[in-house]
């Protein structure tokens, strides 16, 4: 076929009308011509006519031949192929169904996990040209990742070209409570530069988002700018909603914009933003921004970051005190945002996927094998009367093309039955909730489909039209041999991919039992949390007695009934790292041997609650007017080895910092990762510390009954304050836990997706054996054999592909276990009690698989078997 | 005879009418009925051309881009459609005919050797 030659037919096809019309007049001309001649030649004009019509045939068929010839037939064919395929899918209904199953789970998942992927990974963040944002870290001196602070920031806008923009923005949200209608509801609500938005590259919906406006110094500017899901749950979508008034802990703001839908910023998702401006008088060493960047026209991440690292030393040699030996690095935000392991993760599970969905072509090629060689004489003979061997190819491909269309589209509506559900599942893997399923899954559905049914169709669509000649046979049972052998080597393709699937599964439920099982070092039972923020100005100061306020507080509610004992602390359990610094004992002169430490602002009372056992000296003192700390035990090791800490002065900071009196030793807890090592930690006073957010923490026997109460105790010490927000501390621990536990159910339910589907094929593969040995039985049994031992033989025979394909699969597993190792906690890639487990599983599947319908077998009538010959 | 594709299932006659009506169009372009009379002429009324098999061969060859075909008018002042020989058409020709000529020359061998 040239080129010209498919174009041509390409044009047939699309323009019918044109070539009709044509041929018409053409072949009129011709009859006139001829009717022409031959007047000439003396007939007379009907005579002529007549013979005219007679000599050029019947013009009908010769259309139609013309129109053959111009391949239109094509269409006509494929339309006959699709309407015969339809027909043989309603026929042969058990058999579609367990196609269309089959393929629509794996289909369905594989959707799935696209659509999770796609929205975690490969999604573009909605920013302007976001490969070209970074997040600009400090690095201390010891070359930890740090914030950054106003001065700084300053310095480094103006010094560095190759940042065409540099914002910052606080790390984490603040609560202030909008009063509306008389009611208190808090938001959270995210501080950030005016050139915020500007950096990013967004554009407000509606309104505008913040500029030069904002950037004004002389007049304190009250503007908001608004996240579309506020517009749309705080304020109803109101279209007037430019220029409005919010109350906002007690202060005016205006709103001034609307952010567009898809926009997002980080795990947390701000409900407000406010400005604030950078205040170069601030202290230098006061690291408390985050800051983001976008990189100039043509500059490269690491020019710019080098030409940031000699800024930074600059920075050092002028203000030795605040920034020696304090360096600069970028990443790129997408990277950030995403935060590490989730990416590993996400690959893992997508591969997994595809696995199951190999699994499920492989079935399905089973069946389908099974079924075109049912029609082998069928095809044998269409061959022989002249049916091209491309031709029936064609037929046979079009059939699995719609059996693969509609499990395509079977797994398109079990997507979008699962996404929904999933997303409402709360997981902490970011930009989860922007999964969905749209015209990209669509897309990728119809792609898998071709794809799959391909996979699954050519092979036995070759095979079965290979040979025209040959003897035609008419023993209708007779079963080749190499027919057999392909679907013994699909059972154990089957089979190895199930067992890969189920270690992975086994090896994910161990770890997870193990993560689940690990003690943090609370005693986690009962203890309910209360988040209360205080009403502030965005800067972070409120010009009242913060601390006050949460001891009277916590006071107030240890006296509440049902309450066992109560605290507070600054760093919510299992809620994000908290705050970090550097202490040392006494007399250390050096910097550098001061010791990285994870330090918590906490009111009395809470270690009680929390179960933290203390074990040398006591909590802090009440009154809170005296510099004490209360360290753990790992911390105490390490800066008084082998000696009695209590007493002993602790030096905050650096050389020339504060000292405090260390009062108590506690355990050691672990509140951040669960499974890692517990890192050294320090509380400290909250009265010194203070913070208008703290998170209360409540022991008590009856959670819900004592909620009510706390909330009255809270507006009654405050009224201006917004409602305290409620968890459990168990609860917080299975959040963090979340993306663990959702690797898990996911490759749960492909291992026992793949258990199914394996157990199916081998339970087909037994079946269609015995029907089509049927005589072979029949013969045997009337000989006397006995129906047990046949029943036994072809158990054997099916274990066979079945062992072959677990060692196969086990051996993979084995290989690739290395790169499961990120998702497991305390658990070796080469469990053997998993592998064992699933080897014994899987063995058990395939023996039950086969002898259900081997049983058949047995209950076979002997005459009746031997009749069908 | 069973509807089929003429690549598969070579029809002889079907061939030799292409081979034809290739020839027929070298010398310059004609169109349908002068294609069959011409044939007709050459073989000295020895090759009739089936007419219901000249125009189904003539679209055959005209999509498979051998030759090209244009609306123009006929010596008669009557509206015909022409066919003309393409580049690839001739390459067509020239081939076909060697493999005609050594089919002929192999089967009049056969015969005379009989």
């Amino acid at each position: 076929m040239s080129w010209q030659d498919l174009k041509n037919r390409f044009l047939a096809l699309v323009q019918p009308g044109r070539y009709e019309s044509d041929l018409d007049e053409e072949l009129r001309s011709h009859l006139e011509m001829e009717i022409e001649y031959r007047v000439k030649r003396g007939e007379t004009l009907r005579e002529a006519e007549r013979a005219a019509r007679i000599a050029l045939g019947g013009v009908e068929g010769i259309k139609e031949n013309c129109r053959d010839s111009w391949g239109a037939r094509f269409v006509q064919d494929l339309l006959r192929d699709v309407r015969g395929a339809m027909r043989r899918l309603v026929r042969y209904r058990r058999y579609s169904m367990v196609v269309i199953a089959s393929l629509g789970l794996g289909l369905g998942a594989a959707l799935v996990v696209f659509a999770m992927v796609d929205a975690v990974l490969l999604r573009p963040l909605p920013f302007h040209e976001p490969d070209r944002l970074v997040r600009f870290w400090e690095v201390t001196p010891e070359g930890d990742l740090f914030s950054t602070s106003d001065a700084n920031l300053v310095d480094f806008r103006e010094q560095i070209g190759g940042l065409s923009d540099l914002a910052a923005h606080q790390w984490s949200l603040s609560r202030p409570a909008l009063l509306r209608n008389g009611e208190r509801i808090g938001l959270g609500a995210l501080s950030v530069t005016p050139n915020f938005f500007r950096t990013l590259g967004v554009t407000a919906d509606l309104g505008r988002t913040f500029g030069a406006e904002e950037s004004r110094r002389d007049v304190p500017v009250r503007s908001v700018v608004l996240s579309h899901e506020a517009w749309r749950t705080v304020f109803g979508s109101e279209p007037h909603i430019l220029g409005r008034e919010l109350d906002l802990d007690g202060q005016v703001w205006t709103v001034v914009g609307v952010l567009p839908e898809e926009f997002r910023f980080g795990a947390e998702k701000p409900d407000i933003f406010l400005p604030f401006l950078l205040d170069p008088l601030r202290q230098r060493g006061d690291h408390w921004l985050s800051a983001i960047g976008r990189l100039a026209p043509g500059a490269t991440l690491e020019r710019v970051a080098r030409e940031a690292a000699a800024v930074a030393a600059r920075i050092g040699e002028q203000y030795p005190e605040a920034n020696a030996g304090w360096g600069v690095t970028l990443e790129p935000l997408s990277d950030s945002l995403l935060g590490p392991g989730v990416g590993r993760t996400q690959w893992i599970l997508l591969s997994a996927v595809g696995l199951l969905l190999l699994l499920a072509c492989v079935n399905v090629a089973n069946l389908f094998m099974a079924q075109v060689a049912d029609r082998r004489e069928e095809l044998r003979l269409r061959r022989v009367l002249g049916s091209g061997r491309w031709r029936i190819i064609r037929q046979l491909l079009t059939e699995s093309l719609l059996l693969a269309f509609v499990g395509a589209a079977t797994g398109l509506a079990l997507a979008l039955a699962a996404v929904p559900w999933l997303r409402s599942l709360d997981v902490r893997v970011p930009r989860i909730d922007e999964m969905t399923v749209d015209f990209r899954v669509a897309a990728a559905a119809a792609l898998l489909a071709v794809v799959s049914s391909l996979a699954f169709g050519l092979f036995p669509a070759l095979g079965a039209t290979r040979s025209t000649r040959g003897v035609h046979t008419h023993r209708v049972g007779q079963r080749s041999v190499g027919d057999g052998r392909a679907r013994a080597a699909l059972v154990a393709c089957e089979v190895a991919l199930a067992s890969v699937l189920a270690v992975a599964a086994g090896l994910l439920l161990q770890s997870f039992g193990s993560l689940t099982a690990v003690d943090t070092g609370f005693a986690e039972g009962g203890v309910l949390l209360a988040r209360v923020d205080l009403p502030t100005e965005p800067s972070g100061e409120s010009g009242r007695d913060i601390g006050g306020f949460f001891s009277e507080l916590v006071e107030r509610i240890q006296g509440l009934p049902g309450v066992v004992s109560a605290g507070a602390t600054v760093t919510s359990p299992f809620r994000g790292p908290g705050f970090e610094n550097y202490v040392a004992t006494e007399h250390e002169p050096e910097q550098k041997a001061f010791v990285s430490v994870r330090w918590r602002a906490v009111t009395p009372g809470l270690f009680r609650t929390l179960g933290i056992p203390v074990l040398r000296g006591s909590e802090m003192g009440q009154a809170g007017l005296r510099r004490e700390t209360v360290i753990s035990a790992s911390l105490a090791d390490r800066l008084w080895p082998g000696e009695d800490p209590i007493g002993r002065n602790m030096r905050w900071i650096g050389p020339r910092g504060p000292l405090y009196e260390v009062v108590g030793v506690v355990a050691d807890v672990q509140d951040l990762e669960i499974g890692a090592a517990p890192e050294p930690m320090v509380y400290l006073p909250h009265e010194f510390f203070d913070r208008p957010s703290m998170t209360l923490a409540v022991r008590t026997d009856a959670p819900t009954a004592v909620i009510a109460p706390i909330r009255r105790t809270v507006s009654d010490l405050d009224s201006r304050t917004g409602p305290p927000v409620f968890s459990t501390l168990a609860g917080q621990r299975a959040e963090a836990l979340s993306q663990s536990s959702l690797s898990l159910h996911v490759m749960s339910f492909f291992s026992l997706a793949a258990l199914l589907l394996a157990a199916a094929g081998v339970f087909g593969v037994v079946a269609y054996s015995v029907s089509k040995r049927r005589r072979e039985f029949g013969v045997r049994l009337a000989l006397g054999a006995s129906p047990g031992r046949l029943v036994f033989e072809l158990v054997l025979e099916t274990l066979v592909p079945v062992v072959l394909g677990l060692f196969v699969g086990l051996a993979a597993a084995l290989a690739v276990g290395g790169t499961l190792r990120t998702l497991l906690y305390e658990t070796s890639p080469f469990e053997p009690v998993v592998v064992l487990g699933v080897a014994l599983l899987l063995a058990l599947v395939g023996i039950v698989s086969a002898w259900l319908p081997a049983r058949r077998a047995a209950n076979l009538d002997p005459q009746m078997a031997l009749r069908e010959g | 005879m069973p509807k089929d594709d003429s690549k598969s299932q070579p029809d002889l006659l079907q061939g030799t009418l292409d081979l034809l009506i290739l020839r027929t169009l070298r010398p310059g372009p004609m169109h349908g009925w002068a294609i069959a009379q011409r044939i007709q002429q050459v073989s000295d009324d020895v090759l009739t051309v089936q007419q219901g098999s000249l125009y189904p061969s003539l679209h055959r060859l005209a999509r498979k881009g051998w030759i090209d075909s244009e609306w123009g008018t006929s010596e008669n002042n009557r509206r015909a459609k022409f066919y003309c020989l393409t580049d690839d058409g001739r390459r067509q020709l020239a081939e076909e005919t060697e493999s005609w000529e050594r089919l002929s020359a192999a089967v009049s061998r056969v015969l005379q050797e009989a």
